[in-house]
């Protein structure tokens, strides 16, 4: 029971997409690995649990506070991206085209769960957008009720500020078949929602 | 041993997470009442089950044999949506409430046409509802969830003595009792007044769609609301997640 090989491999099987088979082999490449890489490698693993925090001014998951995006001089401060999670913010800044700073809501509007307009640290939001005199917010929150409803909310907490809201187009896959298109995403499409006045 | 797939018209009522990729569902069908299915590979990839695990939609599901209690969720489409619940809180407020009321109230394995024929139809008209009637629709849709589960609430008669309410008297709602109670048989906490009685009555005898014409005003919506959170707190032992959506 005490085999480190063991152990090590159903650790790692139980990270997601990582079956038994995967986990023995990962185990014994690192063992087959140099020292230093794997060392490298559990020191990183203990990082992210000890020095990861939400950034003081966007709730990004972060080491230092601020940021890397707040504290980027080049990036332009007069918009903020509201997205429901860190995943959707890589995602974005993956495809290069995007330069303002960003919120994370860490969640969305789940009223079957109980979690509502103020677990979204949407006063932090309100309070960024005054501070600083932000000229747009765009919503980029998923094509569904709950992601809808929190887009509503979050203009509706901006309502009297001068800041313009908008929200992501959504719609068909690019280079996509309109026949394949999830019927929730065609859906919201059709029903015009993303002009947010 | 594997028998065929079925098919059946759902709305999704519960998700959670469940190891590192999947998910445990919650639906409310209409062939099947209120069942479990696993979702597998829900949670790496929203598409797996064509975007449409969603809460708030009408859903068409396929469902595999089932081990131990628990379906396996296949195949699942959205077969309508109701843009209206996301454009406002009331609305969005006011269908989880009743979502939630008939997922609390249902037993598990029991096939309840009627109660799912209810919320197809209290879904669209919430969505439709103007913001004034929101809350006049969904104390409808709730006294309809209750009767249809069993417990119809009494409001023109006494609930200990079957005495009937004085018309033009204000009465007296007590949830432990699940009705009124007249005075002689000791009351109860949740005063009514004999508009919202009659606004209630009024309520009832419309389909959903048109609550509106029963022209209930604000203040006596708010005195039915009131007695059937009450009950349904009493009869929940807790109140619903989402009836803190009604003050915002
Ligand atoms: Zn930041
Ligand atoms: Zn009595």
């Amino acid at each position: 029971m005490a085999d480190p090989i063991r152990e090590l491999s159903d650790l790692l099987a139980r990270l997601p997409g990582v079956g038994r088979r995967t986990a023995l082999r990962l185990a014994f490449h690192l063992l087959g690995a140099p020292e230093e890489y794997a060392r490298e490698l559990g020191q990183a693993i203990a990082r992210i649990r000890d020095r990861v925090r939400p950034c003081s001014v966007c709730r990004n998951l972060t080491e230092q506070d601020p940021c890397a995006v707040c504290g980027n001089p080049r990036r332009d401060r007069s918009i903020i991206c509201v997205v429901a999670g860190v995943p959707d913010l890589w995602a974005i800044e993956e495809t290069g085209s995007y330069r303002g700073l960003y919120h994370v809501l860490h969640g969305l509007l789940a009223p079957l769960d109980g979690v509502g307009p103020e677990d979204l640290h949407l006063d932090a939001l309100r309070a960024r957008v005054q501070a600083d005199g932000t000229a747009e917010v765009i919503v980029a929150t998923r094509p569904s009720v709950e992601g809808e409803a929190t887009a509503f909310v979050v203009r509706d907490i901006l309502k009297d500020l001068p800041v313009r809201v908008s929200r992501i187009a959504s719609g068909v896959p690019h280079g996509g078949e309109l026949e394949y298109a999830d019927r929730v995403t065609l859906g919201f499409a059709l029903d015009g929602r993303r002009n947010m006045p | 041993m594997d028998a065929p797939d079925k098919t059946t018209a759902a709305f999704l009522v519960r998700l959670v997470d469940y190891g590192e990729s999947d998910r445990i569902v919650t639906l409310f069908t209409r062939d099947y009442g209120k069942i479990s299915a696993l979702a597998r590979g829900a949670r790496k990839s929203r598409r797996r089950f064509g975007g449409a695990l969603e809460p708030f939609c009408l859903l068409e599901v396929t469902l595999a044999s089932h081990a131990r209690g628990l379906w396996r969720l296949g195949e699942t489409t959205l077969v309508a949506a109701y843009p209206g619940l996301a454009s406002s809180l009331a609305r969005l407020g006011a269908a989880a409430r009743i979502l939630e009321l008939a997922r609390e109230v249902v037993p598990e394995h029991e096939p309840d046409p009627a109660m799912f024929e209810l919320l197809e139809q209290a879904l669209p008209a919430l969505s439709r509802a103007d913001e004034p009637h929101v809350a006049a629709t969904a104390a409808a849709a709730s006294l309809r969830v209750l009767a249809l589960a069993g417990f119809e609430l009494r409001f023109t008669d006494c609930s200990v003595c079957g005495a009937p309410v004085p018309k033009g008297a204000r009465v007296r709602f007590d949830p432990w009792r699940g009705g009124v109670v007249c005075t002689p048989c000791g009351g109860g906490p949740i005063g009514l007044a004999a508009a919202a009685v009659r606004g209630l009555l009024a309520l009832l005898a419309l389909p959903l769609s048109r609550v509106s014409e029963a022209g209930v005003d604000a203040p006596r919506v708010a005195q039915i609301e009131e007695a059937i959170d009450a009950f349904v707190r009493h009869h929940l032992g807790k109140p619903l997640r989402s009836s803190r959506f009604r003050a915002s």
